[in-house]
C-alpha cells in the first residue's frame, strides 16, 4: 500500500513539472530562466484521463524527447500518463496496462504520419468531441486531433477508447473538461504541414 | 447443380476465400504477443525484411553481420494475414546484458517488391538476475540525463543496431524507414517501461545465404 502511494506521490510531482515546465516555457521572457530548455517543458496542451479511468489508477507518467537519429521517420516526444498495471509474463515478457494516454505535438505526429509498406495505414476515421480522429491497431489504439496536440490513446478496444475519450480533461496548456469540445486541429497539421514552434 | 457446375462453384469459393500467395499484400500486427491468442501485446515491431526473406534467411544474414548467436524458435507470438503463429527464429549478442531479436515470416508473401517477407523486434535488454527478473528492456525518458536519453529506449537501441549492421552492406538494400505509430509502452520485469519512438526498418535479404 505504502509503495502504491509512492507512486501516486511520484506521479503527481512529475505532474505538476511537466505542468510548471509548460508554464515556464509558455512565460518565458528576454531573460527568462534556463527552464526553457528543460526536457519537461512542452509546447503543446496536455490532456489526461484525471486521476483514475474506470478504476485503474493513475500509475506513471513518462515524458520523453529524444534525440532525433538519422534514418528514422520518428523521433519520441510526448507526455504519456498510465492507468492501472499489468503482469509481466513468468518468461519476462513485457506486459501492457488497460490505458496508456500519449500527448504528441502535432507537428511530430499526425494521421497523415504512418505507411505500412510504403502505402497508408489502415484507419477508420471518426469524430471524438468535435475534432477529427481516428482508429488505427483494429480499434486498439485511437488518435484525436486537436490544436497543437496529437491525442495517441491505447486500450483494448473501440467502446473503451471512446470512454477515455470522454474522459479527457485539460492538465496544461487546456482547460476543457471531460466531455467539452475540443478545438479543431491547427491549420495544416492533420496533412502533416504544421510546422513546430 | 451438376457435379461439373458444382466443383467450378466450389473452385471459384475457394479462390476468393482462401490466403492466395499471389494476391496477398504485406501484412503485419505492429507488435509480438506473449501468447497464442496474438491479443497479449508485449515488443514492437520494428523492422521488417523483405525480398528472399525467409526466416532462417533473415537469421543467416542477422548472424553473419552481427556476430549474434542464435536458432529457431525464440517465443512470442506474431499476427499477419489473420493468422497468428508463434516466433520462429532469435538471435542474441550474449547471455547476459545484450541485444536480442525474435523474427517470424508473415504468413503470405507480398505481391509487389516487398515479396516474402519477415517481421522482427530487435531490442537491448539489460540482466538483472534477482527477483525472478532476467532480463528487461532498456527504457526511455527524461531520466536519463539531459538533455537527451542516451542511447533512447531498449526498442529504438534494437533497431539501430540492426541499421548498423545490415545499411551499406550488400543485397542489403534500405528501402524505407516509416512511422507505424506502435509506440505503446510496455512494463518490464524491473518495473520499468520501454516503448519505440514508432520507427520501423524496411531492408532486403538477398537470394543467399553466407
Amino acid at each position: 500500500m505504502a509503495g502504491r502511494r509512492l507512486i501516486f506521490a511520484l506521479a503527481v510531482a512529475l505532474l505538476a513539472a511537466v505542468a510548471f515546465g509548460v508554464y515556464a516555457y509558455q512565460g518565458r521572457g528576454q531573460s527568462g530562466p534556463a527552464l526553457a530548455d528543460s526536457p519537461l517543458a512542452v509546447d503543446f496542451p496536455l490532456f489526461s484521463a484525471g486521476d483514475s479511468f474506470e478504476g485503474n489508477a493513475l500509475t506513471g507518467i513518462t515524458r520523453r524527447l529524444d534525440k532525433a537519429e538519422v534514418a528514422e521517420a520518428a523521433t519520441a516526444n510526448f507526455v504519456g500518463f498510465r492507468y492501472g498495471d499489468c503482469e509481466v509474463g513468468e518468461d519476462g515478457s513485457g506486459c501492457t496496462g488497460p490505458l496508456q494516454i500519449q500527448i504528441w505535438p502535432a507537428c511530430e505526429r499526425t494521421r497523415s504520419s504512418y505507411t505500412m509498406g510504403g502505402e497508408p495505414m489502415p484507419r477508420e476515421d471518426l469524430i471524438v468531441r468535435g475534432a477529427p480522429a481516428s482508429f488505427f491497431e483494429e480499434g486498439q489504439r485511437l488518435e484525436i486531433y486537436t490544436g497543437r496536440a496529437t491525442i495517441v490513446l491505447f486500450g483494448i478496444g473501440r467502446e473503451q477508447l471512446k470512454r477515455a475519450a470522454h474522459a479527457l480533461r485539460g492538465v496544461a496548456g487546456s482547460s476543457a473538461r471531460p466531455g467539452d469540445s475540443l478545438p479543431a486541429p491547427a491549420a495544416g497539421a492533420l496533412e502533416g504541414k504544421l510546422a513546430c514552434q | 447443380m451438376s457435379p461439373k457446375l458444382w466443383s467450378l462453384a466450389a473452385a471459384a469459393t475457394l479462390a476468393l476465400t482462401l490466403p492466395s500467395a499471389a494476391a496477398a499484400h504485406f501484412n503485419s500486427g505492429l507488435y509480438s504477443h506473449r501468447a497464442s491468442d496474438c491479443a497479449s501485446r508485449s515488443d514492437p515491431i520494428t523492422v521488417v525484411f523483405y525480398g528472399y526473406a525467409t526466416g532462417s534467411r533473415s537469421l543467416n544474414h542477422i548472424r553473419f553481420h552481427t556476430g549474434w548467436g542464435g536458432g529457431s524458435g525464440g517465443g512470442q507470438y506474431f499476427a499477419s494475414h489473420g493468422i497468428c503463429g508463434g516466433g520462429t527464429q532469435h538471435a542474441e549478442s550474449g547471455t547476459f546484458t545484450r541485444f536480442h531479436i525474435r523474427m517470424r515470416k508473415t504468413y503470405d508473401a507480398d505481391t509487389t517488391w516487398r515479396a516474402t517477407t519477415t517481421v522482427g523486434t530487435p531490442h537491448h535488454e539489460d540482466y538483472i538476475g534477482y527477483g525472478g527478473c532476467f532480463h528487461a528492456v532498456d527504457r526511455g525518458g527524461v531520466s536519463q540525463p539531459y538533455p537527451y536519453n542516451q542511447g533512447n529506449s531498449g526498442f529504438d537501441q534494437g533497431r539501430k543496431r540492426i541499421f548498423d549492421a545490415l545499411y551499406g552492406k550488400s543485397g542489403h538494400t534500405f528501402a524505407l524507414s516509416e512511422n507505424w505509430g506502435n509506440t505503446q509502452e510496455f512494463k518490464q520485469c524491473d518495473d520499468d517501461w520501454a516503448g519505440s519512438n514508432g520507427t520501423v526498418f524496411w531492408f532486403r535479404m538477398p537470394n543467399s545465404n553466407h
